[in-house]
């Protein structure tokens, strides 16, 4: 008897063992699912309405005075930015910005770190200074390589102490306040824009910047569009400057971008992950298609390096990158940032220099 | 414990009889051997730069190879589990009622083998055989896209390892029917019906949200408490494959606890087993 129940009891026991066994992997999933990440690559409708705001300025006579049709109206961030070709433009929408995760969990960090340290960070400097709070009062930046910066938000409370800054006027609506003891010159236009030049002692890019502003030139255009104008962070690449940026090992590749690339697009969403797309425009044909795929080769050698030195943090990010094949003289370059790996990186970075008492001489060489 | 092994060879010389097990023999072998004559690849610097299937070329994103065959594997990890799990509850649920047959199950109960060792052995052999079909048709694959990228990885044989031990968890309850009723349909039934509930059960904390709190919910979080969790196992499988993230402590347990769960059924089938007089 007692033998015939032996495998009905053993039935029992092992339905129970296999049931526990096997519920483990219902709240925690063995599969870990990888995010998915939206690519930017049109405005959206919120962007439109925001961008449609933004458009201040009155539009451009008609190059043709015979010309009749629709004009509209321009956002004076854009206009204000080079319209040289060679330039490379970058801006950031502060406002959007500082609410995705990343820049929160950044900011925590930054701030963290600060309280820390007992020093006041650059933006309480900068409020200090200006009277400006950068993450309450500003509502984008544009930088570019022309050495000019471009804020735009609410600027009523800016303050320039009198005995430190220079005033002049400039053009209709320009103000350029000039330190003689740093060589620095920042300008405020129309109240809600802010220029700084990078160069010492030149108020040659504020004063072209505000030309720009108040020019009723037909043929004036900006470097950036309006239609580019979407993303948390948007701009232009001149092909100059994007090969400047290539690691020296991509030489070649870097050649090959001043000859065939007309000029790149980028486009930043921080939403969620961070996700990047840089639109490569040229000329098409096979010279296009080759340099798509040069740039999938950098990627992938870039990826391979990085794994063989260990560098895995690298190694992950370059997974997510991929090169979109050449279609209507362009072609798509895609790199996501997934926050896990970004939240290691930046002012979250861990690492901290050792104290000049307890460090140690090591040797790096391998 | 001998007799269970010569049981299990036993087994796999019949499925190599089967017309079944030939078709899939043949069948894995040519979509290989056609998959390495019309897929092109090419490969610049680590990066696959184009694809060409039957001379045509497909779109497909520049990346480094091995992440962009990850997604191919992920792709053939799922057609591979399920359609093995399909394919295996359809051919082996034979093998148990033509055990039990009139005139065979009498002379192998005259032999010196336990009546647990017969249907042991059976388990085993079917293992194996699903085994072997899984390493086969997933190494085939991977040595394929090896030669033609040079990137090797043993991942996708691996996730079809895990396809395997699967099925070996639900033919256990199919012997346990073959048991019972000694009926191939039946057998099959089973199978089909632990295969499409074992892919509710593996999200079964998901769906369990579509009942109404109370007793509806708790008896669908009771019947699938038991029950094997299929889609979690290909959801893994697919990931393996693809180079993902893995829970390995996790995983571990459930495919240990499938295991278990073909056993348990095992165990039920060899006292119903032992009931019988032939």
């Amino acid at each position: 008897m007692a033998r015939k129940g032996l495998w009905l009891g053993v039935f029992v026991a092992l339905l129970a063992l296999s049931a526990w066994l096997m519920s483990r992997g219902d709240k925690e999933k063995s599969t870990v699912r990888p995010p998915k990440v939206e690519f930017p690559r049109n405005a959206t409708p919120d962007e439109s309405v925001r961008n449609q705001k933004r458009r201040t300025l009155p539009p451009l006579p008609s190059p043709n005075n015979n010309d009749e049709g629709f004009r509209m109206r321009r956002d004076p961030m854009l206009v204000a930015l080079p319209v040289d070709k060679k330039r490379s433009a970058m801006v950031f929408e502060v406002e959007a910005l500082k609410e995705t995760p990343i820049a929160q969990i950044w900011l925590d960090c930054l701030l963290e770190r600060t309280d820390r340290q007992g020093d006041a960070s650059g933006l309480e400097r900068f409020k200090e200074r200006f009277g400006i709070d950068p993450l309450e009062d500003v509502e984008r930046v544009a930088v570019s390589s022309e050495r000019l910066a471009i804020m735009q938000g609410s600027f009523s409370g800016a303050t320039f102490d009198p005995s430190v800054w220079n005033k002049r006027t400039y053009g209709e609506k320009g103000v350029i306040y000039e330190n003689p003891e740093s060589g620095r010159t920042i300008a405020m236009w129309g109240g809600d824009m802010m220029l700084m030049s990078g160069v010492s002692d030149s108020a040659e890019a504020v004063e072209d910047a505000i030309d720009r502003l108040e020019s009723t030139d037909p043929n004036q255009k900006s470097i950036l569009n309006e239609t580019n104008a979407y993303g948390d962070i948007y701009g232009v690449l001149s092909p100059e400057d994007l090969a400047k940026m290539l690691p020296e090992e991509q030489d070649a590749l870097a050649e090959k971008v001043q000859q065939v690339v007309d000029g790149i697009s980028v486009h930043v969403d921080a939403s969620e992950d961070v996700a990047i797309v840089a639109d490569v425009n040229g000329p098409g044909g096979q010279d296009l298609e080759d340099l798509s795929r040069s740039f999938g080769a950098a990627l992938a050698a870039s990826r391979f390096k990085a794994k063989n030195d260990g560098n895995e943090e690298l190694a992950n990010l370059l997974d997510y990158a991929k090169v979109k094949q050449p279609a209507g003289g362009h072609f798509a370059l895609d790199v996501a940032l997934p926050i896990d790996v970004l939240k290691t990186l930046g002012p979250c970075r861990k690492s901290s220099p050792p104290s000049a008492a307890t460090a140690e001489p090591k040797n790096t060489s391998k | 414990m001998r007799a269970t092994f010569t049981v299990a060879s036993d087994l796999l010389r019949e499925a190599a009889s089967r017309r079944w097990f030939l078709a899939l023999g043949i069948g894995i072998t040519t979509v290989l051997i056609v998959l390495g004559f019309a897929l092109r690849l090419e490969v610049v610097d680590g990066a696959l730069a184009a694809t060409r299937l039957f001379g045509r070329e497909v779109r497909t994103d520049i990346r480094s190879v091995d992440v962009a065959l990850r997604f191919v594997y992920r792709a053939a990890a799922y057609v591979l589990f399920y359609g093995g799990l399909a394919f295996g509850i359809v051919a082996c649920a034979d093998f148990g009622p033509s055990l039990l047959a009139p005139g065979r199950i009498e002379h192998l109960l005259s032999l010196p083998v336990k009546r647990y060792e017969l249907l042991l052995g059976t388990f085993l052999g079917v293992l194996i055989l699903s085994l072997i079909g899984a390493v086969y048709g997933a190494g085939g694959f991977t040595l394929i896209f090896a030669v033609k990228t040079g990137h090797f990885t043993l991942r996708p044989v691996a996730a079809a390892v895990l396809a395997g031990v699967t099925f070996a968890g639900i033919y256990g309850a199919m012997l346990t029917a073959a048991v019972a009723l000694r009926s191939a349909a039946l057998s099959a039934a089973v199978g089909v019906v632990l295969f499409v509930l074992g892919i509710i059960a593996g999200y079964r904390d998901r769906l369990d949200t579509f009942f109404e709190s109370g007793a509806a919910r708790e008896a669908f979080r009771a019947v699938t408490f038991v029950l094997p969790r299929v889609s979690a196992l290909a959801d893994a499988s697919a990931d393996i494959a693809a180079s993902a993230a893995i829970r390995y402590d996790v995983l571990a347990s459930q495919m240990v606890g499938l295991l278990v769960f073909g056993f348990a059924s095992l165990a039920l089938g060899i006292h119903l087993f032992e009931q019988k007089d032939y």
